[in-house]
């Protein structure tokens, strides 16, 4: 590694201004299992290195009214157990405990999985179901993004190298929301997602879907929110052939996505096998209606 | 190069070293302190597990600047002088040990998981190494040994 410089701010407020310095070649650091392999293989180049571990402004959890407020360093280990997480939004505290290992999870961050922007990233089908947006903040300013917006490719966002992602914003879901998270690997452990999903829906009092969000990750470049299967569901019960089409709909939109890609005869059939686990699993919280 | 104050195994350092560096090689290279293996080099197989502040991760996947202010635990810590941590025994005596690289990453990453939760069922120890990798044993033994010290017999 040619790394000229290593700075270790302990607020905000100083890590934008070790950012500001030189922000073209200074690289960020959260947890590091991502960005420590790729400076070593070289596929990432960066002459400085601003380490946010000290930084309490990015830790913590915290609601705030009816929003939860995720700090970028918080841990997948600290989202897998967090009581918060665990009341509103289950589905995040159930995707973190499927990322990599217990040592992975023990640093690696839900900040550094968003701003790395990997396809198959497990915390990003959960965030766009539950519609989170990220507060970024450079000196002398601050915005808040949908989370979908920030997704623009494999490792891509719209991040501005003089910006440092700050908080994870989650609206509190209504009651009556049920929620599902899948995700299909080689193995259970350390494994990269062939697909995952994140389906997040409100549902009246009969069991009539009314509002309903899914979305997909390691089907494509980016994760992204399905509104086509979305719209098929809103409005119905959760009845056999609902969950039918639901099923044969999202297979086509993969198809669709992916095209003449190797993988997506199997990315085809497992969005189906994915949406159908999902749906099923709601349906019987909700004692088979 | 920058001074870097950690604890390692017990002994507050001041260490002039490069803040990159991983803390696998200031481990190994710098300290010495050659229990602690290298496997895959990207987070894969455990080899290199150590505890920070009580919590295992992958020493290939840290730098020594993060572990500035903090305290590390290497196999060569948990022994009670010439005394084995009752870990080293249980995996030597249910023959949880063949080629022996993946043993001090399992047993720290045994030892964190019986610190938290002294009685785990067998998912949940399975669950505490699944970020390690044994190709000789089949983790039966592995399993086993773990057991044996939180039931106490070893």
């Amino acid at each position: 590694m040619r790394i000229l410089d290593y700075y270790q701010p302990s607020t905000l407020e100083e890590a934008l201004v070790c950012l500001g310095r030189s922000s073209g070649s200074t690289k960020l650091l959260a947890g590091g299992t991502d960005l420590i392999i790729k400076i070593r293989e070289r596929s990432v180049e960066a002459e400085y290195i601003v380490d946010l571990v000290n930084v309490n402004e990015l830790k913590g959890i915290v609601c705030d009214g009816d929003k939860l407020i995720i700090g970028s360093m918080v841990t997948f280990a600290e989202l897998e157990l967090n009581p918060l997480i665990r009341e509103y939004t289950l589905i995040l505290a159930e995707a973190a405990g499927t990322v990599g290992s217990p040592q992975i999870r023990n640093t690696a961050t839900i900040g550094g999985n968003i701003a790395n922007a990997a396809a198959a990233a497990d915390s990003l089908p959960p965030l766009l179901a539950l519609e989170a947006r990220v507060r970024v903040q450079k000196a002398g300013g601050l915005r808040e993004v949908p989370i979908e917006e920030i997704l623009i490719g494999v490792n891509k966002t719209c991040l501005l190298p003089e910006e440092i992602l700050t908080d994870i914003v989650i609206p509190i879901p209504q009651v009556n929301t049920e929620m599902a998270f899948v995700k299909l690997g080689r193995r259970k452990a350390l494994a990269i997602a062939r697909l995952n999903l994140g389906l997040a829906m409100n549902m009246a009092g009969d069991g009539k879907m009314v509002k309903v969000a899914l979305a997909l990750g390691a089907v494509g470049v980016s994760a992204y929110r399905v509104p086509q299967v979305e719209e098929l569901l809103q409005g119905k019960y959760l009845i056999k052939d609902t969950i039918s089409d639901a099923c044969n709909l999202i297979s086509r939109v993969v198809a669709d996505k992916l095209g003449s890609r190797p993988t997506a005869p199997y990315k085809k059939s497992i969005a189906g096998a994915a949406l159908h686990k999902a749906l099923e699993d709601i349906k019987q919280r909700q004692g088979g209606c | 190069m920058k001074k870097i104050n950690t604890t390692v195994n017990g002994i507050p350092r001041e260490l002039m070293v490069s803040p990159t560096m991983r803390l696998i090689d200031l481990i190994r290279d710098v300290l010495g302190l050659t229990g602690t293996k290298e496997g895959c080099g990207e987070g894969e197989c455990g080899a290199c597990t150590v505890l920070l502040d009580g919590k295992p991760v992958d020493s290939c996947l840290v730098l020594a600047g993060q572990v500035q202010g903090r305290e590390v635990i290497t196999i060569e810590g948990i022994s009670n002088g010439e005394e084995m941590h009752p870990l080293q025994k249980a995996f030597i005596e249910e023959g949880a040990v063949q080629c022996g690289y993946c043993t001090p990453g399992m047993i720290l990453s045994a030892k964190a998981l019986l610190d938290n939760n002294p009685n785990p069922s067998e998912e949940e120890i399975r669950r505490g190494i699944s970020g390690n990798l044994c190709r000789c044993t089949g983790y039966k033994k592995i399993v086993k040994a773990i057991q044996a010290v939180s039931s106490g017999e070893v």
